[in-house]
């Protein structure tokens, strides 16, 4: 008899691989090993091991969390961060079913594959039109040619300013190879769908006096046996979003050290160009892979970043002169002076067609740090993780930290004397802290937060306190009073980039 | 969240964050209970009603004396000041009835954790005033009406002859405390008693202080004790000032 | 490195980056001008974390707490202006003790009265604005043909219509269009501004239900002299350059309550946006830490270099010396530098009164809105300290025929209580420690003793404290203010500053039209107090330096005020070159390629916020810049 010990909230993580498991069409899961998992033990061992059984069992015991000795945050944090590893082999296991602890640096992973999640440009169409999750993918024309001559088995990018630039345009990040770093958003079918169904795929969608009053609320996943959020079925992992960023690898030699994938690159759109817009073909790889995902106990959604593990070195150990290159985004022994560091590129941001995505001044690279470095207690889970995935490229990468919200009572009225808050308890209404304590307070990635990294309040890099204040593209009608109209975006900002008009 | 799942399992998913103790493995029980037996040694030691301890700002104890202090000087409920799972323990669970067992109280860990910057400073500038506060506490630790008890020996006039030294600068440290709970700010305990004594005379003069650290700032009671927010640093929503605000209540 | 910079013959040389410094540079940019900016203050971070952390944790939250340089020193003194390479003038500056202290203010003030305006020489100068975009009104431009007094602009509202428009677009500016046609205000057809507006405050809702609830009398409006009845006095949104909507890459508002000094997180638009959109055209080049101090003119009057020192910290000294040739040079250095550095530009004596200056006009006409500010306590609670620093105002009293006698005035309602005056730190204080700075710990009639009667702890503080601080209430009255010949910039011949270059010396004072503004403003006052059945908290220092008394109705009223950051008027436009220093596109009369923008050049300057006024004009300068002194 299985005894599920204690159950970390990232529960619903693990629903995430089984979810995954299930939905891909062309997987066909192995037979469970018939291996048993240590935390069937009687009496279980303190934590729950991480070992390659993890890989393969349906649904493993989550990791133990304790949070009533010791310090409760960090055992909190270590739930979490558990949740997060699985999540993320979850969402890179090979599409075909095979095991990741076997894959090449090129296998496909089940988030590429179209039946799983979509980019934000295939969603967020021109014209603001509806689509369906089967649709086949629309390939820009002037990649067309090379689509049709790689038989469709290809990733195709269409960058906008997003794609190069940070958010709020912070700055484009250049690698040692004078590439720029390139940047994605997809969406799953639960995010897609309840966009479908609100219409919220348009400006025009979003802006209509139907959507006046409309609750921007993703659909939370949950566990079979919770309550599951409206209309959802228990079990469904609920909304979920990734953000990834790619390096360009010209180099052969280069590409056993990443996921990689095959790519077609649509240049962003030059206004001042009378050329056509340059589709060029690449293997990029893997340097970053954000994911966020809500939960029924977790509405502010849990956020999980990762990384490739030689993207950066730590300020620390720079300070101290113990960082060991070669990295990605760092030259080893290169003067502050000639190297400023964690500075932005130099102006113009923008790639030129004729350069593809090398950046202008051949010359510059960027020189990044990472300011707060990773817990003791992450670097541990990390290696432990790293070790059960075997000789394949995926023991490159490493878990940044989880931002949770650690406030569990936040969403509660206490006062009677007032209504609950209305469903649903997102964001709404909630005063003082629509976040909830999110914990850890800061989190950056240094490939996709790079110029915001740091420890001051609001202005430093944190998932939820900035995704906290996405709002939609709704309007209020004159004949709603301002104190009923909400234009919460539910932690995303992806309902910002709805059209209306061409984008060519 | 805690209340709205149900119960299904034995151990149930949600019990653990409701009830931080709540780990209810044989094993862990009884991990558990080796780790009260650690701390009971300590705890006594710091029972001695002599009271000259230094405090340690790393003793989980003494933050929690720390935040009960706090709470009964700002009016903030100590899971406010202290979030993250402050609780009180008595020996016999599950109710926390007098006498409280301090070795097995929890001082809240929660991701901001502003109290130890202020335990910090007040250990660091006031340590005598500081241990006669805490032990202030410890005396009245399970009176019916500690936060009274405590607030009642810390008002008293300028004038009152029967107060010595020791109470005044813990009455003024007090002070200082509740201003940094406040505003995040450190008004030195002597700059409040200079400020009483000037300001009849000199009505122009500017108070001295200085702001604990930004984020002591951005944790400042002032204003969400106003149902708003420190300026500078909302959490809120777009458009939330057009409604009037949640209940005092959401807020502290 | 000076070097580089000094060997191009640029198209345009801009001097500042301001809002006009870089809506110019970015048009001129898209228009593929080589350009090159030079700022006198430190370049634009990649992030604003310092900012932040800095204004977190200083002690005074003045406009200019986030950005460099520096404003205090060792043991919390102010910095000598003197050993600052390029300093300005602060808020802490401006008391009763310094204000005339060369040690302590940058500024040299000679009065009669206080100067009460600050600006800042990073970031666009005015990042630390509070993001207001009123247009102003069509009689503002006429003031001489409709009421006789002062004089006309040499442009009409119609002809800066569209250029308000693209100033709003660049922007981004949050309103609704019908609620802003006031005051003869009007749009094109069909014109909307770029988001919908900001959702007002729980304060402007009190303040309009109290004003409005019923139809007011010719006894209680008549000293407004509108020349018509006025039975309503109605509470409108203000414009904001303040997202409340998606708008380029930007957030919306989350109500910080912060916008003056610092958004944190860039919901109102700042110049440093465009700044950035400027130099990723590819044609603008940025050079900071770099402050004109000559400007060189040659034959047929043309200006032919502009002469630069650089320094590397803020309280060094002089490193190098550059400088910049160019075909054309604009001066968008703000309304004191910018004349400062025309003064300063003697050429050797053949320009003796400075560069531009054949009409003796330079530096004169120095304007503000002095800024009227009024406190209370509200009977209910009004929830402030919540939203954006200002949503709605009063802005129908601005313009009628009562402009022939006396300043207009329009009314700023603030969400933010008492801040002003440095709350919350100083009721906390009062309730925690028995003092009474306040006012609010102890009956009225020892209002303003200095101790306080109730030192508390625990509930009955926070009771005592939310029952004070969800009541509190200011608002302020900008008024019009006269351009007078004598309210100047000059150079002072004593003081310099750390590049050694001679501080701005200013002259200043409130004309009796303008003070008759403050009398009508304070009238107006007194009938919303009434209405809101406020309890008057306003409080006039007996040696505060900007104080005047007034006799109105009967009482003799202390009035005073501050500055409202709007400098405006000391190189003013019009027609006539022997009263005017630049033309209606803002080139001066004296030097064909010499440009001088921003609101130094409003010949008046009415009561509304300058920016947007400001933005249109420079958007208007770049295009006739473009077609005219570089048509193809």
């Amino acid at each position: 008899m299985r005894t599920k010990h204690s159950l970390a909230v990232g529960m619903i993580g693990i629903f995430a691989i089984v979810g995954l498991l299930g939905w891909t069409a062309s997987a066909q899961a192995p037979p469970p090993a018939s291996a048993t998992l240590a935390c069937d033990d009687d009496p279980p061992p303190d934590t729950t091991p991480i070992d390659a059984a993890l890989l393969i069992k349906g649904v493993p015991c989550a990791e133990k969390v304790n949070p009533g000795s010791g310090d409760t945050l960090a055992n909190l944090q270590r739930g979490f961060d558990f949740y997060s590893w699985l999540t993320f082999l979850a969402l890179n296991a090979p599409a075909d079913g095979s095991r990741i602890d076997q894959a090449k640096p090129n296998t496909p992973t089940k988030w590429e594959h179209p039946s799983n999640f979509k980019q934000l440009l295939d969603v967020m169409l021109e014209d603001g039109r509806a689509s369906k999750w089967t649709d086949k993918k629309i390939v820009p024309p002037e990649c067309l040619v090379q689509y049709n001559k790689l038989k469709g088995q290809v990733m195709v990018i269409e960058m906008i300013e997003e794609s190069f630039n940070e958010p709020f345009k912070t700055g484009p990040l250049i690698d040692q190879q004078g590439n720029y770093a390139i940047f994605d958003i997809l969406m799953n079918k639960s995010m897609f769908d309840y966009i479908q169904k609100h219409n919220l795929q348009s400006k025009v969608g979003q802006q209509s006096k139907e959507n006046a009053s409309l609750k921007v609320d993703f659909p939370a996943g949950a566990n079979k046996g919770q309550e599951g959020h409206a209309n959802m079925p228990p079990g469904d992992p609920g909304a979920v979003m990734i953000k990834v960023s790619w390096k360009v690898l010209d180099a052969p030699a280069e590409r056993q050290n990443f996921h990689t994938v095959d790519a077609l690159v649509l240049m962003p759109l030059d206004p001042k160009e009378t050329a056509k817009r340059p589709c060029v073909r690449k293997t990029l790889g893997l340097v970053g892979f954000h994911v966020g995902h809500k939960t029924v106990v977790r509405r502010q959604w849990i956020w999980t970043s990762f990384e490739h593990k030689k993207n950066v070195p730590e300020q620390q150990e720079v300070e101290s002169k113990q960082e060991r290159g070669p990295y990605n985004f760092y030259k080893v022994g290169c003067d502050p002076t000639q190297c400023p560091v964690n500075h932005t590129p130099p102006t113009p941001w923008d790639p030129k067609y004729k350069n593809g995505l090398k950046f202008f001044d051949s010359e510059f690279r960027s020189q990044i740090t990472r300011v707060v470095p990773l817990t003791d207690k992450t670097k541990d889970m990390n290696k432990q993780f790293q070790d059960i995935l075997g000789n394949t490229v995926w023991k490159n990468y490493m878990l940044l930290s989880t931002q949770w919200p650690s406030d569990f009572n936040c969403a509660k009225q206490k006062d009677a004397s007032t209504p609950p808050p209305p469903e649903p308890a997102t964001d709404f209404k909630k005063e003082p802290d629509m976040n909830c304590a999110p914990a850890p307070t800061f989190l950056a990635n240094s490939t996709l937060e790079t110029y915001s990294q740091g420890t001051d309040p609001l202005a430093s890099s944190s998932c939820m306190a900035c995704h906290g204040n996405a709002v939609s593209q709704q309007v209020r009608p004159p004949d709603m009073k301002p104190e009923g109209f909400f234009n919460q975006s539910d932690f995303t900002f992806m309902l910002e980039k709805a059209q209306s008009k061409r984008r060519r | 969240m805690g209340g709205s799942l149900p119960n299904k399992h034995p151990i149930a998913p949600n019990a653990i964050e409701d009830e931080p103790a709540g780990v209810v493995t044989r094993r862990t029980v009884l991990t558990g209970a080796a780790a009260v037996t650690a701390a009971a040694s300590v705890g006594t030691a710091l029972d001695t009603p002599a009271g000259a301890q230094s405090v340690d700002v790393n003793s989980q104890e003494h933050m929690v004396l720390f935040v009960l202090l706090s709470s009964a000087l700002t009016g903030i409920p100590p899971e406010k000041l202290a979030p993250g799972g402050f609780k009180l323990q008595s020996p016999n669970p599950p109710a926390p009835t007098p006498p409280i067992d301090l070795s097995k109280s929890i001082p809240g860990f929660d991701p901001v954790d502003v109290k130890r910057e202020y335990l910090t400073r007040a250990n660091e500038k006031c340590p005598a005033a500081l241990e006669y506060l805490l032990q202030l506490v410890r005396k009245n630790l399970n009176a019916s009406n500690r936060d009274e008890a405590i607030i009642a020996a810390l008002q008293f006039d300028d004038d009152d002859k029967t107060k010595r030294p020791a109470d005044v600068d813990a009455q003024y440290l007090a002070r200082s405390i509740v201003l940094m709970w406040y505003l995040g700010a450190w008004y030195e305990p002597a700059e409040l008693k200079a400020l009483r004594k000037d300001l009849p005379t000199d009505p122009t003069r500017v108070p001295k202080f200085e702001v604990v650290s930004p984020k002591a700032y951005t944790q400042a009671w002032a204003l969400r004790v106003a149902q708003a927010h420190p300026m500078g640093f909302s959490e809120m929503q777009f458009g939330y000032w057009t409604r009037p605000p949640n209940p005092r209540t959401d807020f502290i | 490195m000076a070097g580089e910079i000094d060997k191009i013959l640029w198209d345009v040389a801009i001097v500042g980056s301001g809002f006009a410094g870089a809506l110019i540079a970015n048009e001129l940019g898209k228009g593929r001008r080589r350009v090159i900016i030079l700022e006198a203050g430190e370049g634009i971070p990649p992030n604003i974390n310092k900012y932040m952390s800095r204004f977190y944790s200083a002690i005074a939250k003045v406009p200019e707490s986030p950005y460099t340089p520096e404003i205090f020193g060792r043991e919390r003194k102010l910095i000598d202006p003197a050993i600052v390479a390029a300093g300005r003038p602060t808020v802490v500056s401006l008391g009763a003790k310094n204000w005339r202290n060369p040690k302590e203010a940058y500024l040299i003030q000679t009065g009669p009265r206080p100067f009460g305006s600050t600006y800042d020489r990073v970031a666009g100068g005015t990042s630390h604005w509070l993001g207001t975009c009123l247009r102003f009104a069509p009689n503002d431009f006429k003031m001489k043909s409709q009421y006789g007094q002062f004089v006309d602009w040499p442009i009409e509202y119609k002809d800066l219509n569209v250029w308000y428009e693209e100033a709003e677009k660049e922007l981004g500016v949050s309103a609704d269009v019908d609620e802003q046609r006031y005051c003869d205000i009007e749009f094109s057809p069909g014109y909307n501004y770029q988001m919908p507006k900001i959702p007002n405050s729980t304060t402007d809702q009190y303040v309009n239900e109290s004003l409005n609830r019923d139809p007011l009398t010719e006894v209680e409006t008549g000293f407004l002299g509108m020349g018509k009845p006025v039975t309503k006095i109605p509470v409108r949104g203000v414009p904001a350059a303040r997202n409340s909507a998606p708008y380029r890459n930007r957030r919306a508002c989350a109500g910080n309550t912060n916008c003056i000094p610092i958004c944190p997180i860039q919901a109102k638009y700042d110049p440093t946006i465009t700044l950035n959109d400027a130099r990723n055209t590819g044609s603008v080049t940025f050079k900071e830490r770099s402050v004109a101090y000559d400007i060189v003119v040659g034959a047929n009057d043309l200006v032919t270099e502009i002469k630069y020192k650089r320094y590397e910290t803020e309280t060094g000294k002089e490193t190098e010396r550059g400088s910049i040739k160019a075909k054309v040079f604009v001066i968008a250095a703000n309304t004191i530098e910018t004349p400062r550095l025309l003064l300063m530009s003697t050429n050797g004596g053949r320009t003796p009164r400075g560069v531009a200056n054949s009409s003796d006009m330079v530096g004169r006409c120095l304007m503000d809105h002095p800024y009227y500010v009024v406190w209370g306590l509200s009977p209910k609670k009004i929830y402030p300290y919540r939203g954006p620093l200002i949503t709605s105002g009063i802005g129908d009293l601005c313009d009628g025929p009562f402009r022939r006698e006396r300043a207009a005035f329009r009314v700023d309602i603030g969400n933010e209580g008492w801040n002003l005056s440095g709350d919350p730190n100083v009721t906390t204080l009062d309730f925690v420690n028995g003092l009474n700075k306040s006012g609010l710990n102890a009956p009225p009639e020892r209002r303003h003793t200095p101790l306080g009667d109730e030192a508390l702890f625990g509930k009955q503080l926070v009771d005592k404290l939310n029952e004070k601080f969800t009541r509190q209430f200011r608002c302020g009255f900008l008024i019009e203010q006269t351009p007078d010949r004598d309210n100047r910039v000059t150079l002072s011949s004593q003081f310099r500053d750390g590049l050694g270059l001679p501080r701005p010396q200013i002259s200043y004072n409130l004309s009796d039209y303008t003070r008759r503004g403050f009398v009508a403003a304070h009238r107006m006052k007194k009938l919303l107090f009434r209405k809101m059945g406020l309890d008057d908290f306003t409080k006039v220092a007996d040696d505060d330096p900007t104080r005047f008394d007034e006799e109105i109705d009967g009482e003799l009223v202390r009035l005073n005020y501050i500055g409202a950051g709007h400098i405006m008027g000391t190189c003013r436009m019009g027609d006539d070159p022997k009263q005017s220093v630049v033309d209606k596109f803002q080139r001066s009369h004296d030097h064909k390629n010499l440009y001088l923008v921003g609101s130094s050049t409003f010949p008046t300057g009415a009561t509304a916020n300058p920016t947007l006024t400001l933005a249109a004009l420079s958007l208007q300068t770049a295009r006739h810049i473009l077609d005219t002194d570089f048509r193809r």
